[in-house]
Parts: structure tokens; sequence; C-alpha cells
């Protein structure tokens, strides 16, 4: 989970995305009531994973030249 | 050693910081008082038992968006981290410019406090989990 800063009353810029490690010291749920950090939306990518292609066994090897 | 004028002492709490909606601050460092007496003793002795120090601000209370009642609000019954700066939070910790640590249980909270014409402030005194550390940058 990630948290992007919408305060300026944090140690980090307003805008800085941090992860619960880098908040490790802080109460991340009364950060979050007094809207100082906003949790980032994991966005998902819309590409499709390639298409595998397989091989065309039809397809006809190279003729060998001398 | 020069003398102090309170001009900017840095406060964070949980990780927030207010310094400039707070306009009293007292760190009290006390320890339990232990008695030894022993047959043999012509006084009284004694020694220092458990810490049990308190932090005191002053606030100036606003209502609106990551302020002070956005801030302090979620912490009340619960635990949070403090650093007192007495220079800013811009200063670096050193042997003249100490920083205190800790943790304090935000017993109380007054959200609305004051008469007509008067600011509306808040002050609370909560007991400090555990020690107080005193940071020199050492």
């Amino acid at each position: 989970m990630m948290w992007r800063v919408n305060s300026k009353r944090l140690a980090w810029p307003a805008g800085t995305v941090l992860s619960e490690a880098d908040l490790s010291a802080c109460n991340i749920e009364a950060l979050v009531a007094g809207e100082h950090l906003a949790p980032v939306q994991e966005k998902r990518s819309k590409r499709q994973p390639a298409a595998l292609v397989e091989p065309d066994e039809s397809a006809e090897e190279p003729e060998e030249q001398d | 050693m020069a003398r102090i004028v309170l001009t900017d002492v840095g406060v964070v709490l949980g990780g927030v910081d207010l310094s400039d909606h707070i306009a009293s601050v007292e760190i009290s460092q006390n320890y339990d008082e232990v008695e030894t007496t022993a047959f043999g003793d012509g006084g009284r002795t004694r020694v220092a038992g458990l810490e049990d120090s308190s932090l005191s601000l002053s606030f100036h209370q606003d209502f609106a968006t990551s302020e002070v009642e956005a801030t302090i609000g979620p912490l009340v019954g619960g635990t949070a981290a403090f650093e007192i700066a007495p220079f800013g939070t811009a200063v670096a910790a050193s042997g003249t410019a100490p920083r205190y640590s800790g943790t304090v249980l935000v017993t109380e909270w007054t959200a609305l406090n004051g008469t007509v014409g008067d600011l509306s402030t808040a002050d609370v005194t909560w007991p400090v989990v555990g020690q107080i550390a005193k940071g020199t940058g050492a």
C-alpha cells in the first residue's frame, strides 16, 4: 500500500508518495483521518499481455543453397 | 550560556508539525521517589524510581482540513510520537539545541473552549509512555 502526502505539515512535501515502511513510526490511520495522507490507487495496465505465437509447422523451411 | 527567548519551538505530534498553532509547551520530567531508609540511617534516604513524565501544550484550535482538530481528534485515546525542537525543526539537534522526543498517551482533548471574544484554545497535559529521549546529535 502506498500513500500520497496531501498536507504541508508533514516532514515530506505535498505530493510525495510513501510506503508503509516510510511511515512506520506514524499512525497512518490518524494521518488519513486528518487528511494528511491519502491512499494511492494502484494503476492497472490496460495493455493485454502479448499473445504467444505458436510456431507455424506448415511453414516451409528455407531451402539450402549451395 | 545565552539565555533563551522562545520564538520558534518546533512541535511535531504523530509526524505532523503543528508548531504554528501552539503557544505554550512544557516538558515535565519526573521520577517516582523510592524510599530506601533502613535501620542505622540517620535520615531518610531515597533513590529515583520509574520515570513519570508529561507533555503540556496549549493549542490554538483550528477546524480546517489537516489542521489542529483534524490531526488531534483521531489520536484521542491512543498514543502519538512527539518531537520538541526548542529552536525549530529546521535546526539540527546538537548539544546547544537539543531535541526531546517520546510517545504520549492522548488522554484528553478539548475540542472547543473559550468565552465570547476569546481565541479558542485547547490546553492539554498528556502523560508520557516510557521515557523522554534527549537528542543532541551526538
